[in-house]
């Protein structure tokens, strides 16, 4: 069963669209992501599943019931939905203890269930601290715990780790995603960094025009993009032109296999899709002869971004390739660059 | 999020779109028909006029005279307070005058003195105070905090960077004054006029005392004499279309400006202007002068007088009863105004709608609303709609929450718009119904604003004379109302120690904003 049902959901303010028709399940337990770039409706979304504001059209159904759909809409408090804002949104009035037991019955507010919390988000010795008084990941940790107190059925996350520093909101990210699995908690988190989604969801579903354009595993998203503009969003992607036909695409690149071949249909023109790391960049001797002149390169230690101008007889075209630290070439240097591997097919 | 961060989300404005609940659009509307009120019966009042009579009404000598008394006085005074503030201000904050945190105080204590009182001090030593000179001399030593305050503010916030910046691309002190940092003072220095102005069309009892008629002390005597509001609601007319223009020439002069947001970020010392001993006396003089002009003159009046009446002119259990009646009165105003304000502030930052917009641009209305003319229009609505009410306790505290609802609005809608509407979003998702979730997290984060609002009503309703003497209940006396029967008929012992307790009452919030300019610099 679905934990999450979204069907059909539409959403304008005033004249503006904003969800045009949205269609999304989620798997109880799943950790999802919403990709989306900034202002393509990923937080209104979000906004319609904890209730603060009502759909359109279409229905959306939480843990088997329908909560906004025709006629029917159960309010934000009855929900059962845990919302963690962009800022964290902590109460300023109140302290650690104070954020984390609100949305507790009176009785409970000072009870073991907030040192429980305070344990499993790991901010202990904090309880008396106000939140002006917290780290920006503290303030996250708190909000978390918060929005767990209540045992909801699903977490939302919306952009919680844009506003840290990068090495914590790595850290962050998998401490998070570790607790939430433990609980077995549904979440949905929405984000515009490709990298976020992609290292911490078991589910990503790209969100653009109001409609959700693919959905899918982290790999079957950055491997087999539906089009050319998602496969950038992604990440870098070399894009050529290419005769398709069989398990072979003809690119200006040479011969390339496909991973998933077109057989049965007729040779059509098409794209390809190689990303940098397919690429295979090496030095003159022995591999063949130089077809491509280094012209960038972004060291990073570990690996290296490399821009390559490749000679061809129609006109030279530029392609991006990765290769590690060790094997980074120079600029100006002449190399070899051949596809690693089979290429996307679009 | 750094401590850095969490301290720009914390000034981050918050506003969201979003449809009113009606409960909140009908206690809004509510306000809002309140602010109308006047206007609508000033209006009604007026059209008992017929056109002939309003032409013989408007155009005569008499009117002629009021208007020239009237924006003469404006003129003057504003150019005046404006100079003289931002003069003051530079000494105080650019210098290094000697006891600089003393003229601080001696300059924004004279907000404290209600003018009726200041008029009453300068009256009462000085008998032969009449006409123009002797109301300009009191009102622009009453006024020129207005600019002052704002004025210090701006010269203490801006970043000595600027100034620095402008002497290394070679500028003098002078031509760096004129171009960079008299800019900044085009905003403060507007809108402490535009409050001067405001106050000059307003007030009553100063100028009757001084024998300076303008159009509200016009209005109000004509008032008294014929107990026609036709007569005196025609003039209310031109009253309101000039403070109308005041706001409008403000808003337009201030272009797209907004007025300064002063930033509490740490800030390196300013190097002072160094004086030497010469200049340094003379400006000592000179404020020296202004002082004794503006807190001197009035104090030792209320002192002198205080001590020369004697037990069969100081009734202490009448001074006792309109202690208790006006702080009484005062609460009741507050309360009420804090009340019909915050549903308004909810809305103009929550819902900014077109419903929302126009309420709140109603309730600002009265700010061209004199007390006087307030005042005379709810009589004429309770004579025509409502005669149970008249001289009721409800029509007096309902005038005071009219004039008052714009103070109270100001002071609650900054708070609110950085209070994030996610935190009740969150509270909501936690399990809460609306109004729980406001009461636990909105609520309580508003408390400093309801009570600034709150306590500028209630001491605002303290020093209020015009509105109170037309409309209060028989029998009911406040202090302002002792004050001003004692000192119209030139019993100045009996009048003084009402006075002397207004102005103690109203040096609370000349000590909040002296508070407030020095958190602004440390």
């Amino acid at each position: 069963m679905s934990a999450v049902g979204i069907r059909g959901v539409a959403k304008s303010y005033g004249s503006v669209r904003v969800l045009e028709r949205v269609d999304l399940e989620i798997e109880t337990g799943a950790f999802a992501a919403i990709l989306g770039v900034s202002g393509c409706g990923k937080s209104t979304l979000l906004r319609l599943l904890a209730g603060f504001e009502r759909a359109d059209a279409g229905e959306i159904e939480i843990g088997g019931t329908v909560v906004d759909g025709g006629e029917r809409r159960v309010p934000a408090n009855k929900r059962r939905v845990g919302f963690v804002p962009q800022e964290g949104a902590l109460f300023p009035h109140l302290d650690v203890r104070g954020n984390i037991g609100f949305g507790l019955p009176r009785g409970e507010r000072r009870g073991p269930r907030v040192a429980e919390l305070v344990e499993l988000v790991g901010i202990c010795g904090l309880e008396r601290r106000r939140p002006n008084e917290l780290s920006g990941g503290q303030q996250q940790r708190v909000a978390l715990a918060r929005a767990l107190a209540t045992r909801p059925d699903v977490v939302l996350l919306d952009e919680p780790f844009s506003a840290l520093d990068p090495e914590l909101r790595a850290t962050m990210r998998a401490e998070v995603r570790a607790t939430l699995k433990s609980l077995g908690t549904t979440t949905l988190l929405v984000t515009h960094d490709q990298d976020e989604a992609l290292s911490c969801a078991d589910v990503v579903a790209v969100l653009r025009d109001g409609a959700i354009s693919q959905s899918g595993s982290p790999r079957e998203l950055y491997h087999a993009p539906c089009d050319a503009e998602l496969a950038r969003f992604l990440g870098d992607a070399n894009i050529l032109p290419a005769v398709l036909a069989g398990d072979h695409a003809q690119t200006r690149l040479g011969e390339l296999l496909l991973r998933v071949s077109c057989n049965g249909s007729p040779s059509r023109e098409g794209v390809v899709v190689l990303r940098p790391e397919e690429l295979r960049i090496s030095a003159v001797n022995g591999s063949g002869p130089a077809n491509a002149l280094v012209t960038a390169v972004e060291f990073y230690g570990h690996d290296a971004r490399v821009q390559l101008v490749c000679d061809h007889p129609d006109g030279s075209f530029d392609l991006v390739a990765r290769t590690t630290g060790i094997e980074a070439p120079e600029i100006g240097e002449r190399v070899v660059c051949s596809a690693r591997c089979g290429a996307h097919a679009l | 999020m750094s401590a850095a961060s969490t301290a720009v989300l914390g000034r981050r404005r918050y506003g969201r779109r979003g449809r009113a609940p009606s409960a909140l659009l009908i206690a809004g509307l509510a306000a809002a028909a309140l602010s109308l009120i006047p206007l609508v019966f000033l209006v009604l009042e007026a059209r008992g006029v017929s056109v002939g009579e309003a032409e013989r009404l408007l155009v005569r000598p008499r009117v002629g005279a009021l208007l020239v008394n009237t924006l003469g006085l404006i003129a003057v005074t504003t150019v005046l307070c404006s100079a003289i503030g931002v003069a003051a201000a530079w000494c105080v904050e650019r210098t290094d005058l000697p006891f600089r945190r003393a003229w601080m105080v001696a300059l924004v204590l004279p907000l404290a003195i209600p003018e009726f009182v200041s008029s009453f001090g300068w009256v009462s030593f000085f008998p032969g105070m009449r006409g123009f000179a002797g109301a300009l001399l009191v009102t622009v030593v009453a006024y020129f905090p207005f600019v002052f305050l704002p004025a210090a503010a701006v010269l203490r916030g801006t970043d000595p960077a600027l100034e620095e910046t402008a002497q290394s691309l070679g500028l003098n002190a002078w031509a760096t004054f004129w171009r960079v940092t008299a800019p900044q003072l085009r905003l403060p220095v507007l809108g402490g006029s535009l409050i001067i102005a405001l106050h000059l069309l307003a007030e009553y009892g100063a100028f009757a005392q001084l024998r300076f008629p303008t159009f509200a002390t016009e209005i109000y005597a004509e008032y008294q004499l014929s107990f026609d509001g036709a007569n005196a609601a025609i003039l209310s007319l031109v009253l309101v279309a000039l403070s109308l223009l005041f706001l409008l020439a403000e808003v337009v002069a201030r272009g797209r400006a907004r007025y300064a947001r002063v930033g509490s970020g740490a800030q390196r010392a300013r190097s002072r202007v160094c004086l030497g001993k010469r200049r340094a006396a003379l400006l000592l003089a000179g404020l020296g002068s202004l002082a004794v002009l503006s807190l001197g003159v009035p104090l030792a009046a209320l002192v002198y007088w205080v001590l020369q009446g004697n037990s069969s002119t100081l009734p202490a259990a009448s001074l006792l009863t309109a202690t208790t009646t006006t702080v009484g009165l005062s609460l009741t105003a507050a309360l009420v105004t804090a009340a019909l304000a915050l549903p308004v502030a909810l809305l103009a930052v929550r819902h900014n709608g077109r419903a929302s917009r126009l309420i709140e641009r109603t309730t600002y209305i009265p700010r061209a609303l004199p007390g006087v003319v307030i005042g005379l229009a709810l009589v004429s609505f309770c004579i025509r709609s409502a005669q149970w009410l008249y001289q009721s306790t409800t029509v007096l505290v309902a005038a005071y929450a009219i004039l008052f609802l714009p103070l109270a609005l100001i002071a609650i809608r900054g708070p609110l718009a950085q209070v994030s509407p996610r935190i009740e979003d969150v509270a909501r998702s936690l399990g809460l119904g609306p109004l729980r979730a406001f009461a636990r997290t909105t609520l309580p984060l508003l408390r400093g604003g309801i009570g600034a609002g709150a306590g500028l009503v209630f001491l605002s309703t303290v020093t209020e004379l015009t509105g109170t003497l037309l409309l209060r209940p028989t029998g009911t006396e406040t202090l302002a109302t002792r004050f001003w029967t004692y000192a119209s008929s030139l019993s100045y012992g009996a009048a003084a120690p009402f006075a002397a307790v207004m102005v103690a009452i109203s040096a609370v919030p000349a000590y909040l904003l002296i508070r407030r300019l020095d958190a602004l610099g440390s």
